[in-house]
């Protein structure tokens, strides 16, 4: 214990580094903005500067796009309180209380707890993070091939269980996403794999390409599909953010600690990113919070406990990132993707052998907590005035990143029509309703859970019981298995008339 | 009839892709074949049976199941609070968007980072059905430098320079900029 404070302190040190600190400040402005801008979220953010990364070392790096991720859950939040926009699926319960908060004239106040609970919540799980990781780290030394391949399926089949989209589509998204990482040359044999001789597919298809093209062009031609149509704000000038008094945070005290662990433990769960924390926790503040029967008129509660949850998963999703290699959110599997494009694949060797790297993310997480509320404190104001920048110019630019993140890659013109294949597909996915997560991560996790795989079956002999056999591995594996079928057997017992799943279903109550 | 056709051709289409890529798999040669180990084929085999099955289950259901699949557990809570999407499509903008991503991965080398982004930018407000075109000249021409002498000089990325006048005229902007 001792030892990890002492990390965590050279983690302190390693990140107030003039380089870190800039790189730091710059991803909390990123992060914010690309939050309250039309046409990007907060995953498309952080996989467009991916790229921008390679010139910067493996901390910066991280550190950048961990802010990116820190601050993008709390900008989203201004826009739904005072714009009825959410700037983020996970900002969607922030209507219910917050707009109705301040259109009774007070969203000063509204912005002030939302202010706080990123606070509080970002500050929690960034404590538990630091407390629980060493010994998950400790405990994933002692698991074997067969029981990362099953945390790493648990981990996808939570990324379908619980994204969006149907079932299937989910399913199949994930199966394209696991074959496309595939293409290319084996990593135990050699041999080619897909490619038809074309040097572009030779080298297999680099999953920074995926995230670019489906997260990035993707989006930006289901929104030119559409037409470009953003809303326009008005009255920017009087927007403000006044701190509630100490006895009004006071009154919502079981509120900040029930989204925190919530949006912590939700965070830890690998595809339950903020959005899920947010919901649940709306939903739980509804049933048992001390004023749940006001719940979805205004009142503070409903809007401390979506963001201190969306703020807190955070921390739990860099858990299992940082100590197995799993992410646990969609940020976090790009954040992934910058370990392995720096050659380095988190988990429990990298936690115990590089603690400095490590640490210094910890450490830039809480500074990154405080850093967000003080630059949306003072500069909500400008923060806002970009939602008048016209959508198709902001889009243009967003294209323009993606073919330069493109380049960056590998130096290569061939990445760009791989990049371009995948924004058609991603256009396609959103058309036809498959979730893009799913591919994403099964692009990313694909390979690894293929040599985890490999190595246990060369192993075992070719035993492929031993992944239930084994009781870690068995359990977890039944555990994903229950995942995928959830969904399915949720919606049959509702078409069966069966009791109303009590799944936080959240919503504005009757006043 | 049509409806159900529409409704099942994505899954058709991935049935059918699979089943390609299984065939292809079957080919895949390795070192150490005869061996006893499990080859290279075996992984993309299992997914591409995975994807087959559940692409199967996906065309039954689309032609025999109901009109809407039961969402995953986020859209079931998100789906109807709020309209994520706004109305009306344009299909044609979509294509004329793809038709500039070609254009410009080909126009790229010849013309050079900044006239190729320039031309991207430009086209590219337009085709989004903006039309302040002071502000979208102002900013193509400027975006396109502002990024080269960025990407270039802060971020020291190689990027296209261009081919003949163009290249001139790169090299021009470039010594301008104070870059060697």
């Amino acid at each position: 214990m001792l030892q990890d404070l002492q990390h965590l302190g050279f983690g302190f040190l390693a990140v107030f580094q003039p380089m870190n600190f800039a790189v730091l400040l710059l991803g909390l402005v990123l992060g914010l903005l690309v939050a309250v801008l039309p046409g990007l979220t907060l995953v498309m953010g952080v996989v467009l500067a991916l790229p921008f990364t390679y010139g910067l070392g493996v901390t910066p790096a991280v550190i950048l796009l961990t802010a990116m991720y820190v601050s993008g859950t709390y900008g989203g939040a201004f826009t739904a309180i005072l714009f009825r926009i959410p700037g983020e699926p996970m900002d969607v319960p922030l209507l219910w209380d917050g707009w109705k908060m301040a259109q009774a004239g007070e969203p000063a106040k509204a912005l002030g707890y939302v202010l706080f609970a990123a606070l509080c919540g970002g500050l929690v799980s960034s404590v538990a993070m630091v407390l629980l990781s060493p010994p998950i780290a400790r405990l994933a030394l002692a698991l074997s091939t067969p029981e990362y391949f099953a945390i790493i399926m648990f981990g996808l089949a939570s990324v379908v269980c619980l994204g969006g989209g149907a079932m299937v589509n989910a399913l199949l998204s994930l199966f394209i996403g696991l074959f496309i990482a595939t293409v290319g040359v084996d990593a135990t044999y050699g041999a080619d794999r897909f490619s038809f001789g074309i040097d572009i597919l030779s080298d297999g298809v680099e999953y920074l390409m995926v995230m670019v093209g489906a997260y990035g062009l993707g989006e930006v031609l289901t929104r030119l599909h559409h037409g470009f149509q953003s809303e326009k704000v008005e009255n920017v000038g009087g927007i403000r953010t006044t701190l509630p008094s100490l006895k009004e945070l006071g009154l919502v005290k079981g509120a900040f600690a029930r989204s925190s662990l919530i949006g912590m433990l939700v965070g830890i769960v690998p595809g339950a990113g903020a959005t899920v924390a947010s919901f649940v926790s709306y939903g739980v503040e509804g049933q048992y919070g001390r004023r749940r029967d006001k719940i979805g008129t205004g009142i503070p509660e409903g809007i401390v406990a979506p963001q201190t949850a969306a703020t807190s998963s955070v921390g739990g999703a860099m858990i299992p990132l940082m100590t197995m290699g799993i992410p646990g959110s969609g940020a976090t599997a790009i954040i992934l993707g910058a370990f392995l494009l720096h050659g380095m694949q988190p988990g429990p060797q990298v936690f115990l052998k590089s603690p400095d790297i490590v640490y210094a993310v910890f450490a830039s997480i809480f500074v990154s907590v405080i850093g967000m509320c003080v630059l949306g404190y003072f500069f909500i104001k400008g923060l806002v005035r970009v939602l008048d920048a016209p959508e198709a110019l902001v889009s243009a630019f967003v294209v323009l990143f993606c073919f330069v993140g493109a380049i960056a890659s590998r130096n290569s013109l061939n990445d760009l029509w791989v990049m371009i294949a995948f924004g058609i597909l991603g256009f396609l996915f959103e058309k036809y309703r498959f979730p893009i997560a799913p591919l994403v991560l099964g692009s990313i996790l694909g390979p690894i859970a293929e040599s985890n795989f490999m190595t246990t079956m060369i192993s075992f002999q070719n035993d492929w019981t031993v992944f239930f056999t084994r009781p870690i591995s068995g359990i977890i594996l039944a555990a994903s298995v229950v995942a995928v079928l959830y969904p399915s057997f949720s919606a049959w017992r509702r078409r069966a008339g069966g009791s109303l799943e009590t799944t936080d279903q959240p919503g504005p109550r009757a006043a | 009839m049509t409806q159900l056709i529409r409704r099942a051709a994505p899954y058709l289409a991935i049935v059918a892709g699979a089943v390609f890529f299984y065939i292809v798999a079957r080919g895949i040669e390795f070192d150490a074949a005869g061996t006893g180990r499990i080859g290279p084929e075996v992984w993309p085999k299992i997914i591409l049976v995975l994807m087959i099955t559940t692409a199967g289950f996906g065309v039954a259901r689309a032609l025999f199941g109901p009109a809407r699949l039961e969402d995953g557990l986020t859209s079931s809570i998100i789906h109807d609070e709020v309209e994520t999407r706004p109305a009306g499509a344009w299909p044609q903008l979509t294509l004329a968007g793809i038709a500039l991503f070609v254009g410009y991965t080909v126009l790229l080398e010849p013309l050079g980072f900044i006239f190729a982004t320039a031309l991207l930018l430009g086209l590219f407000m337009l085709v989004g059905r903006y039309r302040n075109y002071k502000v979208i000249l102002a900013t193509s021409l400027g975006g396109g430098l502002l990024f080269f002498f960025l990407f270039k000089k802060v971020v020291y990325l190689s990027l296209p320079l261009g081919k003949g006048p163009f290249l001139t005229a790169t090299l021009t902007i470039m010594k301008l900029m104070g870059m060697s």
